[in-house]
């Protein structure tokens, strides 16, 4: 990761949220299904966090039907990648490492 | 709640799950081990094909180069429930480089010799080249990008 400005960011921080973009910033796509699994959460309480991730231009929401079944990716956008690699720069700040 | 609220330990601990996320993404981001070979073979295809030199068969295979690239990339999604570019910035990239070096030259050496120089096949033989060469590159990729994961967030 490239040297950033340190930036604590208050949408990011919730454990969900950061969890999710820490995801996402790993790829370019992944499956909401893929999402919920990792974090551990029910569809519900993900849909909550990616809403207002969402709502704050960090992630991007697309829904496609593939044979038949609507499946749903989300990706990081570029607001939501620099946003999240200010705040890790932060945490790391924090912990001095 | 600001910066300034947040302690070492929760910053220490964020970190922390971040990379226990990764790794767990790194143990998942392994393609079937058809992917690759596919991949090669769809690129001797379509290198292959120039060497009949017919437009139909090379617009055929460009055809089915172009599907065959769409159902890898829907394979790769449902198998590991995400898609990563081979772009992506980070240490794969040298491997891409690589490959893409070795295209042009051997994909140049092939047109010389076959249409140049009138040796049928040549460029037959460069698409198994660069499609062997496409499916290791590919499946060296994977391994440095499961590395790049569980080095760091």
């Amino acid at each position: 990761m490239t040297a950033v400005e340190p930036r604590f960011d208050q949408i990011v921080h919730a454990p969900p949220r950061l969890q999710v973009c820490g995801l996402l910033a790993a790829v370019d796509t992944m499956e909401f299904a893929a999402v919920r699994d990792a974090v551990g959460v029910s569809d519900s309480v993900l849909s909550k966090h990616v809403k207002q991730l969402e709502e704050a231009g960090y992630v991007r929401v697309r829904k496609a039907t593939v044979a038949s079944r609507q499946r749903t990716s989300l990706s990081l956008s570029a607001a939501g990648r620099t946003a999240f690699t200010a705040h890790v720069a932060e945490l790391r700040r924090i912990t001095g490492g | 709640m600001e910066s300034d609220d947040l302690t070492r330990d929760r910053a220490a601990a964020d970190l922390a799950a971040l990379q226990t996320d990764r790794t767990a993404l790194a143990d998942r981001a392994r393609q079937p081990w058809w992917y690759d070979p596919a991949l090669g073979l769809l690129i001797f295809l379509l290198i292959g094909s120039i060497s009949l030199r017919s437009l139909w068969w090379t617009l055929g295979a460009g055809l089915v180069f172009a599907l065959g690239l769409l159902g890898l990339k829907r394979a790769y999604e449902r198998h590991t429930g995400a898609w990563v570019s081979g772009l992506r910035p980070g240490p794969t990239q040298r491997l891409v480089a690589l490959w893409g070096v070795l295209y042009v030259v051997v994909l140049s050496a092939g047109l010389l010799l076959e249409f140049g120089l009138g040796v049928r096949g040549a460029l037959v033989v460069a698409g198994a080249v660069v499609g062997v060469a496409a499916a290791l590159i590919s499946r060296r990729w994977t391994t440095v990008y499961q590395r790049d994961l569980r080095g760091g967030a």
